[in-house]
């Protein structure tokens, strides 16, 4: 037991226009060179807080456009493979969207469109964050709020945190290393700092990092 | 007496209303004005009736008033109101004069209480012109706009723009529906009223009730669309769609819907999908009053597929009402039915009365698929369109419209 509970979170978005629209490749290029970091974040990472019916083919907005309305699968691909967690910012991930798109208007035989009624819109996201009243006085408590955890809860502590940080951990393993003393090199730290939330069905993201945070638990003092 | 929060904590769960809680926690006591034009008839009001006295439970002092006016100003608003939603038109001399009028003497009536407001919400362009008149106003004014903008007459809009561009905020159903305003845009969908007659869990006699009461065959499953006499609804495509089906498919279709009060169009069409229908077996058209919910909510929950086949719509409420009783949709793949129907999971959108019959067809002949579908509606529409989320995201807007910069609110115990 530690004196210094976790205390859980949740957070929802309330997205707003940017005003920003493609209907082609090249307008796509052109609102992503003059999007926020915060709207690319939501075109990455806001699928984590929509409903999520069985396997998504994209992992992000971008991708899913191109591949859908503009019929660009090639394309499409190359954008699908982006992964924010591995780039050091938002910048690096313009750039890398940038590059493929480029790439693709340089060997351009046609201009890609979407239909009319098709457009990419720009969103931005206001996080709104809160309260859930849960604590967690142990790893062991803290596993089992996580296993019921809401998405936008999970969202908060692994996604968001990783942003929101100084050091870029998630809560759990922050408060693990802080409150609980676990050593940085521990087997449950490490499992936690391996899991990359981008790849991952909010669900599966449940269950693993509830799983993490369980190692060692039947070595722990009762 | 249970209150209206206990009541929702029973539908959406504890956190839900502990959020809304903590998020009215910093707002007791402001005075909150809703603006429409009508009490009855359509989902504004509808969304309106609940909201007000759930934003009073949570301490807010929240109000609804209405714009009124002449004949002339109903028939000026629905043709804004058509134009916007992409019709051909334009808004003649005496209309706009209508228009105006009518804002300039709505203002008279409803001035001391909109300029006292710490939040006005002006829901559509029938109130928008209240904003001109109102110079002292203390608070934030938030245009809300329910119908799909996403290809506006250019002519109307740029009349209605300057009234909009002068408000505090808007907020749009979907991204497609927002148009570049120099303020910040807010996107939230609709919700329904889970608690109301309309939504509410009801008995099985009453449901199968409507068999007798509307002369249907309960031996023939039932294909029903619930929406106003209107050509976005695509009524004749809809029959169109079932004339096919009941080749090789035993069926029945009902198409119910009502008058709402600023609607002055609806007559014209119901002729003419009555004409339509007209030697066509199994074919209802039901005209209901404004206040049928229970029926509306028993002919939904006895039915096994549910239409919304519009070609324009804003937001369709009755594809959430349809997704909550556990039923499979099919709905027109336009405005935010997009957002609603996720495409194989919770029913189909379709372009053409062609595709309608295919998809109808389809699920006819697999009841099962159907039920499967139901249920992941129904959990689609607890998570995201029920009246408690609408309550969230406009509280967590007006919160944000205190703070400097909207993008980051957190609330602590």
């Amino acid at each position: 037991m530690t004196p210094h509970p976790f205390i859980q979170q949740g957070c929802a978005l309330v997205t707003m226009s940017t005003g920003l629209r493609a209907q082609s490749l090249k307008e796509l290029r052109q609102g992503v060179s003059l999007a926020s970091d915060q709207c690319l974040h939501y075109h990455f990472w806001g699928r984590l807080l929509r409903p999520q019916f069985g396997e998504a083919d994209f992992a992000n907005d971008f991708a899913a456009w191109v591949a859908g309305p503009v019929g660009d699968p090639a394309t499409a691909e190359r954008l699908n493979i982006l992964n924010p967690s591995h780039v050091p910012s938002f910048e690096d991930l313009r750039r890398d969207i940038l590059d493929i798109l480029d790439d693709r208007l340089s060997r351009e035989d046609f201009l890609s469109w979407a239909r009319a009624d098709r457009d990419f819109f720009f969103t931005d996201a206001a996080m709104i964050v809160f309260d859930t009243e849960l604590r967690a006085h142990s790893p062991a408590e803290l596993a089992s709020l996580v296993e019921n955890a809401s998405q936008g809860s999970l969202f908060f502590h692994f996604v968001d945190a990783r942003r929101r940080t100084p050091d870029h951990h998630d809560d759990f393993s922050s408060w693990l290393v802080h409150a609980c003393e676990d050593p940085e090199d521990s087997p449950r730290i490490r499992a936690l700092r391996a899991l990359d939330p981008f790849l991952l069905r909010v669900t599966e993201l449940r269950q693993r990092v509830g799983a993490a945070l369980r190692i060692g638990e039947e070595e722990a003092p009762a | 007496m249970k209150t209206l929060l206990a009541s929702y904590r029973e539908v959406v769960g504890s956190e839900e209303i502990a959020v809304l809680e903590q998020l009215a926690s910093r707002l007791q006591g402001r005075r909150v004005v809703h603006v429409n034009s009508t009490r009855e008839g359509g989902g504004v009001a509808e969304i309106l009736q609940r909201l007000i006295p759930l934003q009073q439970e949570l301490g807010l002092e929240a109000r609804w008033e209405t714009v009124d006016g002449p004949p002339e100003f109903f028939q000026a608003t629905k043709t804004i109101h058509n134009t916007l939603q992409g019709a051909k038109g334009n808004l003649a001399a005496r209309y706009r004069d209508a228009f105006e009028g009518a804002g300039l003497r709505n203002s008279e009536k409803l001035k001391n209480i909109l300029e006292g407001a710490d939040f006005v919400f002006i829901h559509d362009p029938q109130p928008a012109p209240l904003i001109q008149h109102c110079s002292d106003r203390r608070g934030c004014w938030i245009w809300r706009c329910h119908i799909d903008l996403s290809s506006p007459s250019r002519t109307v809009w740029r009349y209605l723009q300057p009234w909009v561009a002068s408000y505090d905020a808007s907020i749009f159903s979907l991204p497609d529906f927002a148009q570049p305003l120099p303020h910040p845009v807010f996107l939230i969908p609709p919700c329904i009223d889970p608690l109301s007659d309309k939504n509410i869990l009801l008995p099985e006699e009453e449901v199968l009730s409507v068999f007798d009461r509307f002369g249907l065959d309960r031996a023939l499953p039932l294909v029903l669309q619930v929406s106003r006499f209107d050509h976005f609804k695509d009524p004749l495509g809809v029959i169109e769609a079932c004339r096919i089906v009941m080749k090789t498919a035993p069926m029945q279709l009902v198409l119910a819907g009502g008058g709402a009060s600023d609607d002055p169009e609806g007559e014209a069409v119901l002729q003419e999908v009555r004409r339509a229908a007209e030697g066509i077996p199994h074919v209802h058209i039901l005209v209901l009053p404004s206040d049928a919910h229970r029926t509306i909510n028993a002919l939904q929950r006895a039915a096994a597929v549910i239409v919304q086949k519009s070609i324009k719509e804003g937001f369709g409420l009755t594809v959430t009402e349809a997704m909550w009783k556990g039923k499979p949709v099919i709905g027109g793949n336009v405005g935010g039915i997009r957002l609603q129907i996720i495409q194989g999971q919770t029913g189909y959108r379709v372009h053409t009365p062609e595709g309608l019959a295919f998809r109808l067809r389809h699920l006819l002949q697999r009841p099962e698929e159907g039920q499967v579908m139901g249920k992941k509606g129904r959990e689609y529409a607890l998570e995201n369109f029920l009246l408690p989320r609408l309550v969230r995201n406009e509280l967590a807007i007006m919160l944000l419209l205190l703070q400097e910069t909207p993008h980051r609110l957190e609330v602590t115990v």
